[in-house]
């Protein structure tokens, strides 16, 4: 068996245009303004003041015990409703759970802070005293922090929500770790380690030492948004069929690594290869491009001179598309909630493009959707999915 | 296409040792780098015992881990240092002879959570004592630049590749304790599929820091004992108290079998198998059954198509923590249960030697599961001295065994339920 025999389906997406890929298509045609104030950035960053902010799930939403907030930050619960909704979905998937059924995940690290604002006055007397400080947060910290900022956390609520013990792997931090979670869920069906892999990835909180880390690391100004995106990989011979909703297959990928400059263009250009090799079409037989929304502006020009690259000399170049004005960068989940996109528009023949300050809706042109996600340090991961029917 | 992987390059910095060799040297002969410790200015912290690496000595050694010019966390100077350990060890540093002669070489660690500043947030607090964001994003430039915000997860595999000029895939894994084996796992099915043609694999981790410590010490995870000094880690031992933190990394480089043979490769062993699993239980408990646990351990088997007989050694999870060592022995006696054959396996915790390197933890205890095979010695259980009931395997109590060990299989489990294991075989071509 091979990616070939896997079907994509069971879209589940939460992000600021809604709660799935429909809403976001809706949402990115309508042109319509799914941003929130942040009034924390206005200071550093006057052009961030506003993110693509979505409602934390709370307990009845996730349809859990409350204690299970206990043991999670905002970002666990973005993703255990991203999994919720991808599983309550059309039943066509069949009872869930078991050993058969296994999880990939592209997790955010937690970068949150650990001691409350009301602490830190304490904290700023008992500075020249280490022995003060450990008292201070031996006192202070959230009981379960250790679990709570623990990433991984989340693969152990969705687990025990959803009942899988199949096998598993969960990736970090950033857009590579999602879609590395989908290409290495999809293997482990193909390769009759699961039957069904639910495959998720999730953002990470919009947090104010969030835009410190992503300033450090080059930020272009890109602005965060939250959310997550899910869907399930299951053997098409298993009769997964119209219930499941629309489907799609990996029909290839490609993974590289490109530090910086022309190694960095090389890396996604080769990857890219990869993919389309793997596939057994070329840069023609791609319909829709749907590169990662880089917020580095590195990983931006990498990616921008490695499609050229690749795409030179293709009659009707696929201008590329993404989702950002309507999501905002969903790290993690970005190149996971454009599969979702790229399932729709698979499904229904059609591709979303760019206009200006709008997006239209035109006939997707090939049957095959590109999807990239470029890491923050020059991990690069390329797919190439093409539809698998209803 | 599926190709046998093999061992190749191994690497370790921890409390035992800064090069494979002191390490393995030490387990063998049952030295635990196990100490009284304290964070630094702390004469009071709780947990009172850990394995640190020895700072001064990695210092000088390896000065800042590998050649770097930008600020780094503890965990990623260690795994520097132990890539380019195992890569040398491999003949696959730059100059050498071998480089050049393996195709594609990627590299995946596992990695836990960031070495976060203590006071990173005193930054907040303003000329009029009081604590806002708007502050701190205005002074953001003092922030430790060190600090797990900004050296993020993906550091560790990214400065591998970048230093080394490897051009596969990077990955890192977040899966707790598990992170390395899965690293490790990963990057052997890489391999085996043909993605790459070698990888560098592995974990590094260090939590002997004040925020990190106080979230596991709060969870109850380390022991807080003092009746037992530096033997504090007793897995299997009625009078465990919980896991000892220690700190470091290991690295070994996996390489495609045809590779290896083409460029004359010295071979520590076979990796032949790998499996994971979710116990879909709690997020504070392991499965009580220890489900999840056997069921990484059969997948593994299966994966290397190894019959459950034929398996001479486990490499035990074994934190000494009330409930895994009964649970996972639990789950040895369900995957070997076929005529009973769990009463001959020689199980082994290295952590009573090494301490738990939390996510890094299956790194160092793959490379002893690997040097079992090779050299035929199980390492002991340090200070099983009354062996909990519940326990009742053969644990290599103390002293180090001489025996031959045809197929060993390493177990990892994390928090949450997120379980890996290998299976480690002694290499014929």
């Amino acid at each position: 068996m091979t990616t070939h025999d896997v079907r994509l389906t069971a879209p589940g997406l939460y992000t600021a245009a809604g709660t799935g890929p429909d809403d976001l298509w809706a949402a990115l045609v309508a042109g319509k303004d799914t941003r929130r104030p942040v009034e924390a950035l206005t200071g550093p960053w006057p052009e961030s003041g506003t993110a693509y902010l979505v409602d934390d799930p709370d307990a009845a939403t996730l349809g859990v015990h409350r204690r299970v907030l206990r043991t999670s930050e905002k970002q666990a619960r973005m993703a255990l409703y991203g999994a919720r909704l991808a599983l309550a979905g059309p039943s066509g998937h069949g009872p869930v759970g078991g050993p058969g059924w296994g999880l990939y995940l592209g997790l955010p690290t937690v970068d949150e802070e650990l001691l409350r604002f009301e602490a830190l006055e304490r904290l700023h007397k008992a500075a020249g005293s280490p022995g003060e400080v450990a008292a201070l947060y031996g006192r202070e910290v959230p009981p379960f922090s250790g679990l709570s900022h623990l990433n991984s956390t989340a693969a152990a609520h969705i687990s025990a929500v959803c009942g899988l013990t199949g096998a598993m792997a969960a990736y970090s931090p950033f857009s590579d770790a999602g879609l590395t979670a989908l290409i290495d869920g999809v293997l482990s069906v193909a390769e009759g380690e699961n039957d069904a892999a639910l495959i998720g990835a999730v953002s990470p909180k919009a947090h104010p030492l969030l835009y410190v880390q992503y300033e450090e690391l080059g930020w272009n100004g890109a602005v965060p948004g939250e959310g997550a995106a899910f869907l399930l990989a299951r053997r098409a011979a298993d009769g997964a069929g119209a219930a499941d909703g629309p489907a799609a297959r990996l029909a290839g990928y490609g993974r590289a690594f490109g530090a910086a400059g022309e190694d960095r263009v090389e890396a996604v250009a080769e990857a890219v290869h990869a993919a389309l090799a793997a596939a057994g079409t070329d840069a023609g037989g791609i319909g829709w491009v749907l590169p990662d929304a880089a917020w580095s502006a590195d990983a931006a020009r990498a990616q921008e001179a490695a499609l050229d690259r690749v795409f030179a000399g293709v009659a009707e170049r696929p201008a590329p598309f993404t989702a950002e004005r309507a999501t905002g960068v969903l790290g993690p989940a970005h190149p996971l909630a454009h599969t979702l996109l790229a399932l729709h528009g698979l499904a229904t023949g059609r591709r979303l493009a760019a206009d200006g300050d709008a997006v239209r809706e035109e006939p997707l042109p090939a049957p095959r959707a590109l999807v990239l996600a470029c890491g923050a340090r020059g991990q690069v991961c390329a797919a190439v999915l093409e539809g698998a029917g209803t | 296409m599926s190709r046998r992987v093999v061992v190749t390059g191994l690497g370790a910095v921890c409390g035992l040792g800064l090069d494979w060799q002191t390490v393995w040297e030490g387990l063998t002969a049952g030295r635990s780098a196990i100490r009284a410790w304290q964070l630094p200015g702390v004469d009071d912290f709780p947990v009172r015992y850990a394995a640190p690496v020895d700072d001064a000595a990695f210092t000088a050694r390896y000065g800042d881990g590998g050649g770097a010019d930008e600020p780094l966390e503890r965990r990623t100077r260690f795994g520097l240092a132990a890539a380019a350990q195992a890569l040398a060890d491999a003949g696959l540093e730059a100059g050498a002879a071998g480089a050049g002669a393996v195709g594609r070489i990627g590299t995946a660690v596992g990695s836990g959570v960031p070495e976060r500043d203590p006071y990173e947030l005193l930054h907040a607090v303003g000329a009029d004592g009081r604590p806002g964001w708007p502050t701190l994003l205005d002074r953001r430039d003092r922030l430790n630049r060190a600090s797990g915000l900004f050296c993020t997860n993906d550091a560790l595999a990214a400065g591998i590749a970048a230093r080394h000029r490897l051009r596969g895939p990077a990955l890192n894994f977040s899966t707790a304790c598990a992170g390395a084996t899965h690293a490790i796992g990963h990057g052997f099915r890489m391999i085996r599929r043909g993605e790459v043609d070698a990888m560098v694999v592995g974990g590094a981790d260090s939590v002997l820091n004040l925020p990190t410590m106080t979230g596991l010490h709060l969870l109850g995870a380390p022991s807080t004992s003092e009746l037992f000094g530096d033997r504090l880690c007793r897995a299997f031992d009625r009078d465990r108290s919980g896991l000892v933190a220690a700190e470091g990394a290991a690295m070994v480089v996996l390489e495609s079998e045809e590779s290896a043979r083409r460029r004359g490769a010295p071979v520590y062993a076979e990796l032949a198998g790998f499996g994971s699993s979710l116990d879909a239980y709690q997020v504070t408990a392991p499965h009580p059954e220890g489900h999840g646990a056997a069921l990484a351990m059969s997948r593994a088997l299966a994966d290397g198509g190894v019959a459950p007989h034929e398996v001479d050694s486990i490499n035990a999870h074994g934190t000494s923590t009330p409930l895994n060592d009964p649970i996972e022995t639990r789950a040895i006696k369900d995957v070997f249960a076929a005529g009973e054959h769990y009463r001959k396996l020689a199980v082994t915790a290295n952590k009573t030697m090494l301490g738990h390197l939390i996510a890094a933890a299956g790194a160092p205890e793959l490379i002893a599961t690997v040097l079992s095979v090779r050299d035929g010695i199980v390492p002991p259980t340090l200070n099983l001295e009354n062996p909990d009931p519940a326990c009742d395997l053969d644990y290599v109590p103390e002293k180090a065994r001489y025996q031959e060990v045809s197929v060993a299989v390493s177990n990892s489990f994390g928090f949450g339920g997120l379980n890996a294991s290998l299976v480690v075989r002694g290499y014929e071509h």
